[in-house]
């Protein structure tokens, strides 16, 4: 990731860079009207959520490209540089993703409309699904047998994502105490997963007051990596 | 009144969703399975591949299914809303005030103390969902502690299905080379299971 572009964008703030790429100053020249500007987002996301499968960095890429090269509403590497933001931000990643173009694009209620394409997708394929999943017949030991294999299939995915997000996530000896304790915490003693994420940012907290050089190194090389 | 109970415990889910969907699954275990029983760990697992497959964002098409299955389409709706709200919200006045906050010491403590907190629940979810693949049965790790710790009844270990061993192992190959996208993988695994199940 560019170092010198995310201090760039936090220093000049989004607003300047809303007033510099918004969709109203196009480089065409041509204005849109707000709720052309909406159903652009609407119709983008819902072809984006149909298309794209392999989750929230597959959707990031796609939208990336959409909405940097063929509408120009946001910078080249803009979404690349708020990854972070969007991460952080509780929700899923897809939904955060089309929240914040949304956003740039057209304020809350172009937020709201790419929040809808996006979603809507799923809704009208997992309903049909699920009217069609009681009639498996799941008890046959042949399609048992198949739904093991996937579950296999899930675990080693779990598996994966752990190994994919353990470098960004415990990078200094004292990350690895929190995550042993957390272990232990929900799998020994059943705290429930809400209260382990409290406890996670009051020990933040505390360690922002406690040992600042600590987190901005583990926080800088991250920003490396 | 049943519709605004889905909504709020979507809206609960919505709220605690840090770092992506995948932290969620220890939060689905928990409330889900353990502590409502609306459904069990080996359903949630099914859902979940069925979620995996399907186009659309899994936590949606995660959300949708649950909420189809409890309460029917309407059941859905108010679960897809529930679980995006939250973020709709917050993810609005973020936005507007990031370039203030992004160099804040406590925003960085936070980040620091939430990742390996992250981290550890999708370590348990890969645990609970090991329970119902290639073991036989949930690991007894409360129980094992117990007997470690406080002595009594040693607990009966669950034992490992030797046959699912290679289909775990592929699907993690197949996934980290990018050979297989998840929905060939989804469906592989599930004809290996079969044919398994008929040489058993």
């Amino acid at each position: 990731m560019n170092n010198i572009t995310t201090s760039h964008h936090s220093s000049a703030g989004t607003d300047a860079a809303a007033a510099e790429c918004s969709p109203a100053a196009d480089a065409a020249g041509g204005r849109q009207s707000k709720a052309r500007i909406c159903f652009i987002l609407f119709s983008e996301f819902f072809k984006i959520a149909t298309f794209v499968v392999g989750g929230g960095f597959a959707i990031l890429l796609v939208a990336d490209d959409i909405f940097v090269h063929k509408y120009k509403w946001i910078h080249d590497g803009e979404l690349a540089d708020m990854l972070a933001l969007i991460q952080t931000v509780p929700g899923l990643t897809a939904g955060n993703i089309a929240i914040y173009i949304g956003y740039r694009a057209a304020g809350a209620a172009g937020a709201f409309c790419a929040l809808c394409g996006v979603a809507m997708p799923s809704f009208i394929v997992i309903s049909i699904v699920a009217m069609v999943f009681d009639r498996i017949p799941v008890h046959n030991r042949f399609v048992s047998g198949a739904f093991l294999g996937v579950r296999t299939a899930m675990t080693g995915l779990t598996a994966l994502t752990l190994v994919r997000i353990w470098k960004k996530a415990v990078s200094d000896p004292l990350q690895a105490l929190v995550f042993a304790a957390g272990v232990i915490a929900v799998s020994v003693f059943h705290i429930g997963p809400g209260w382990l994420i409290g406890c996670g940012i009051i020990f933040g907290l505390l360690c922002a007051v406690l040992v600042i050089d600590r987190v901005e190194k583990a926080e800088s090389d991250r920003k490396d990596g | 009144m049943q519709y605004v109970y889905l909504f709020m415990v979507f809206a609960g889910f919505g709220f605690m969703c840090l770092s992506g969907g995948g932290s969620l699954t220890q939060f689905y275990i928990d409330e889900l399975v353990i502590r409502r029983a609306w459904m069990t760990l080996d359903e949630l697992g099914n859902f979940m591949a069925v979620s995996q497959s399907t186009p659309g964002p899994i936590g949606v098409n995660l959300a949708t299914f649950i909420g189809f299955k409890e309460l029917g389409l309407l059941g859905g709706l108010c679960a897809t809303i529930g679980l995006l709200a939250p973020s709709f919200f917050m993810m609005t006045i973020v936005v507007r005030s990031y370039s203030k906050w992004s160099s804040k010491p406590w925003l960085k403590g936070i980040m620091y103390g939430i990742k390996p907190v992250t981290a550890a629940l999708v370590f348990t979810a890969f645990i609970a969902f090991l329970g119902m693949s290639l073991l036989s049965g949930q690991f007894p790790a409360d129980s094992l502690a117990k007997f470690v710790f406080a002595g009594g009844t040693r607990p009966q270990m669950p034992s490992l299905r030797w046959e699912m061993v290679p289909v775990f192992i592929c699907s993690i190959i197949l996934l980290q080379t990018k050979k297989a996208g998840i929905f060939q993988v989804i469906l592989l695994s599930a004809a290996a299971g079969a044919v398994l199940e008929a040489f058993k």
